[in-house]
């Protein structure tokens, strides 16, 4: 009986030790699960903020370039409109009168007559 | 002993406890406290709040679309007659000026102040309680960048689009003008009144949200109605038939100091390759125009009593119907006296028998009334209404107006005998022009137009083709009619008209003014239509000049311009002479 009970005494010393043992690896495990998920959070929260801020930022490069593609736009407007008055009926009489160009007077037509040819 | 010290040490817990308690609580109610005025603010003041920050933060823009422009073709593309030019308002914001006399100093010589302007300038200038003070319109981009320069503290510029016209004086009336009511464009007489819904396009509209600096949150909710352009028009105007065509005016309304003048130059198809009148008005500076009656266009919109160009319209109708000949004789007494009244010829002359060709040759008032008193009122009506007379032609253009020949059904001989020799209807010029197109287009009278196509935004183009409205006299009456008035223009008053080699029909009108008191004035309008060359016609052209002064009769004043434009034209469209 002592016998037994000593064995018994002894299984019980045993078994909170292994118990204990699993309960730490469990525990070192989830430790460790807890902090992979932690970082996986803080990485992406980062990134998040990082994305948001970036797209923030672009919308001011946006408005810069559609700033300058407005001015671009606007130059060449002006040119278009500088070349439509160069080539007003104004501008060219203008040119015409002060190279002293006369008109061209009468032409002469070459006026094709139709060939009969006989046989 | 030891009981006292446990006892002690109990009551120092005790009240420990009951401090900790007491923070615990005010803390507690600090944190009630705040969430109950936070549960007041976000949950029962809400809408009060979503309000105010949507009137802060929210952008509702209307996106104003660009107004369509206005076209001819020509051989290398389309060059824009009418188009959008971007000018600068300039203003000022008054509470961020520092010094107005030293700003209105510097802008004066740049905007060309007055010195009344200057003074009213500054006392606006000088208001410190105001946001904003608008300057001056129409800033260019030159004037603009001198401001710019001189860094002027509280001055700002805001883009504005005008119409801009690179052709100077080559129709102000054809396109109309495009004033401002309560900040929309509206377009107004002309091309610009006609289409005005057509070049406007559709303003679209802008939600979304800006930041403290007032730019928009890329970031944030948007919502867009894009703005549609208007849509653009392309002319049947020939740019350099326009110019010449208003150049030639200008110098015979000028030389006859006339009252007004007017030119047509069209296709016998319909197609208007130059329209033109004077006094005419620049669309950029419409607000200088005194008088608003030069808005309207004459050519479509001024209705008077056309005199022996008229003529045409009596021979034509006595020829379609076979009841003359070219060759059919008459006596010409010199007059023809009818229900007490005494019609007599221009000249007052009378030349015995003669024939339908010398009697359109001669002008003869009292030819006309033969023909007429053959063909019968009714006839005579029927040919003048299916020529035209009396009703709008159609054209797209705005204020058209439909003359007046309802002295035909009156009954009474006295009333189709006037009008047998243009006196007593009223009719347009370009009625007058599409009357003789009819006769030049093998006798097929077709809807006169100016706008070819509409280009719309997405790329659709809308054409304008000939239409032909009817048939009004044969083929054949159409070919002897040419011939007849090609004699006009050869051998007659209207020789001044000719051009060497080139057979040209053509018909003069001398034809007084009604006057203000009832009978006729001693003004008259000179007229001249005609179309050429008769083998194969490729204009017409109708000209008039109002009350012109030095001068008796159209054969001498207009008959000129008819030949140095038929003359340009010939050579513009390089047509071989005829003999």
């Amino acid at each position: 009986m002592t016998k037994f009970l000593s064995i018994g005494q002894a299984a019980k010393q045993k078994t909170p030790i292994r118990r204990n043992a699993k309960i730490l690896k469990t525990k070192s495990k989830s430790k460790f699960f807890n902090f992979v998920m932690m970082t996986i959070i803080g990485v992406m929260f980062f990134g998040y903020l990082v994305q948001v801020n970036s797209l923030a930022t672009k919308g001011y490069q946006i408005k810069a370039l559609q700033g300058k593609v407005t001015d671009l736009k606007q130059q060449q407007d002006d040119l278009q409109l500088q070349a439509l008055s160069l080539q007003s009926m104004g501008a060219v009489q203008d040119k015409v009168n002060s190279l002293k160009m006369v008109d061209a007077g009468k032409s002469d037509y070459l006026v094709e007559k139709p060939v009969a040819v006989a046989r | 002993m030891p009981n006292i010290s446990v006892k002690k040490a109990n009551n120092n817990s005790v009240v420990s406890d009951k401090r900790i308690l007491i923070f615990f609580g005010i803390i507690v109610l600090f944190a009630a406290a705040v969430m109950i005025r936070l549960f007041a603010l976000q949950i029962l003041e809400h809408p009060f709040y979503s309000v105010m920050a949507s009137e802060r933060q929210e952008v509702l823009k209307s996106l104003f679309p660009d107004r369509g422009s206005i076209y001819t073709a020509e051989k290398g593309g389309l060059y824009p007659l009418v188009t959008n030019r971007d000018y600068y308002l300039i203003y000022a914001v008054p509470s961020a000026v520092d010094n107005p006399g030293k700003v209105v100093d510097a802008l004066a010589p740049i905007l060309e102040l007055s010195e009344a302007d200057w003074q009213e300038l500054l006392t606006r200038l000088s208001k410190k309680d105001d946001p904003y003070e608008p300057i001056k319109h129409k800033i260019t981009k030159a004037d603009k960048e001198k401001i710019e320069a001189l860094n002027l503290a509280g001055i700002g510029f805001t883009t504005e689009t005008y119409r801009f016209y690179p052709e100077k004086q080559i129709g102000g009336q054809i396109f109309g003008f495009v004033s401002t009511n309560d900040d929309k464009k509206v377009g107004q007489y002309g091309l610009e009144g006609y289409f005005n819904t057509e070049l406007s396009g559709k303003t679209g509209l802008l939600k979304s949200f800006k930041d403290a600096l007032g730019s928009l949150i890329t970031v944030g909710s948007r919502s867009i109605q894009p703005a549609q352009n208007g849509s653009n028009l392309v002319l049947t105007i020939d740019r350099t038939i326009q110019f010449n065509a208003c150049k030639d005016l200008k110098k015979y309304y000028d030389r006859f100091k006339a009252d007004s003048a007017s030119i047509i130059v069209m296709e016998p198809t319909g197609a208007i390759l130059a329209m033109c009148n004077f006094p005419d008005f620049d669309p950029e500076n419409y607000r200088e125009v005194q008088d608003i009656s030069y808005f309207n266009n004459p050519a479509i919109s001024a209705t008077y009593e056309p005199g022996s160009v008229f003529k045409m319209i009596t021979m034509a109708a006595g020829l379609d119907t076979a009841v003359i000949t070219p060759n059919t004789t008459y006596i010409d007494t010199g007059e023809v006296k009818v229900a007490g009244y005494t019609i007599r010829n221009f000249d007052k002359k009378a030349r015995g028998e003669q024939t339908m060709i010398q009697a359109l040759d001669e002008s003869l008032n009292t030819g006309m009334i033969f023909i007429e008193q053959k063909l019968g009122l009714e006839n005579f009506r029927t040919y003048v209404k299916n020529f035209g007379f009396g009703q709008k032609t159609g054209i797209t253009l705005a204020n058209e107006v439909s003359g007046n020949v309802s002295s035909l059904d009156k009954a009474g001989d006295i009333y189709g005998m006037t009008a047998s020799f243009g006196q007593g209807v009223s009719v347009t010029p370009l009625q007058l022009a599409s009357a003789y197109a009819a006769v030049a287009n093998k006798g097929v009278l077709t809807k006169p137009y100016i706008v070819s196509e509409v280009i719309q935004l997405n790329g659709d183009k809308i054409e304008t083709k000939p239409t032909p409205v009817r048939q009004v006299i044969s083929p054949r009456t159409a070919s002897t009619l040419s011939g007849m008035l090609a004699s006009v223009v050869q051998t007659s008053y209207d020789k001044k008209a000719s051009v060497k080699g080139y057979y040209l029909a053509g018909k003069t009108g001398t034809a007084q003014i009604p006057g203000s008191n009832g009978g006729y004035s001693s003004k008259t309008n000179h007229t001249i239509a005609g179309f050429g060359p008769i083998a194969n016609p490729r204009f017409v052209i109708v000209a008039r000049l109002e009350n012109p002064k030095g001068i008796g009769y159209a054969a001498d004043s207009v008959t000129p311009l008819f030949s140095q434009l038929a003359q340009y034209l010939l050579n513009y469209y390089q047509i071989p002479p005829d003999y």
